[in-house]
């Protein structure tokens, strides 16, 4: 028998400036569907063949960001902090709108950086764990 | 720490870790005079069964600067109707 749920673990990644961001270690299947919902689009097709998804890749860079990123250090201009943490999904939107561009593709581009490693470190934790013992990170329910 | 009175929001989540188990709206914390406890009651927009069996859940209230936090000692659902027992000071 394996462990098949992680304990929801955070991740701090450096940004220039002396800025962070914090981020999701992984995604539940409940969040990587919702961000694959959000990072396709229907392809049209004629009639009768089967409907199928294409990437959209501006969709979903942004997808990617929504679905990891919880908080960050940013500021607004006026030097007030812009609060995304537990806010909805709307407000972090509209502050990732209003970043300059170049900071925004600093952050996509920390997030996918995070997220191949953390799926290459899955790779190789796999590869450790086949005939040894099974992960540490347990959740244990109340119920 | 929380002494006397109500506090009113209109919305609230109940954290596990950065997971939400639940988003409550039109809440209201306010000490039950019989037990003294702290309680939290509102009407639940969302909710997930499964966080919400874990411990370690927190009431989390964002505002502009941030959010303020209690830890939950008990909570439950009944229909759209959220109550949760809180520990009296913020986290």
């Amino acid at each position: 028998m394996s462990i098949r749920v992680r304990r929801p673990a955070t991740e701090r990644l450096e940004l220039s400036q002396g800025d962070f961001l914090i981020v999701k270690q992984d995604l539940t299947a409940g969040e990587y569907r919702a961000f694959l919902r959000a990072a396709t689009r229907p392809l049209a097709l004629s009639e009768g063949i089967t409907p199928q998804m294409e990437l959209d890749p501006i969709a979903a860079g942004e997808a990617m960001v929504l679905a990891y990123l919880l908080d960050w250090s940013f500021q607004d201009a006026d030097g007030r902090p812009l609060v995304i943490a537990d806010q909805p999904a709307a407000v972090v939107r509209a502050a990732l709108d209003h970043l300059d561009s170049g900071s925004y593709m600093e952050v996509q581009l920390a997030i996918q950086g995070h997220q191949a490693a953390t799926e290459a470190a899955r790779e190789a934790e796999k590869k450790t764990l086949s005939g040894g013992t099974g992960p540490d990170k347990t959740l244990t329910s109340a119920a | 720490m929380l002494e006397a009175g109500t506090i009113r929001g209109a919305r609230g989540l109940v954290k596990f870790a950065y997971l939400t188990a639940a988003e409550v709206t039109g809440f209201v914390i306010a000490r039950d005079d019989l037990t003294r406890a702290w309680i939290v009651q509102g009407t639940v927009a969302a909710s997930d069964s499964y966080l919400l069996t874990f411990p370690g859940l927190e009431f989390v209230v964002p505002h502009k600067g941030g959010a303020w936090r209690w830890r939950i000692e008990s909570c439950r659902i009944a229909a759209a109707a959220f109550t949760a027992r809180l520990k009296g000071e913020l986290v």
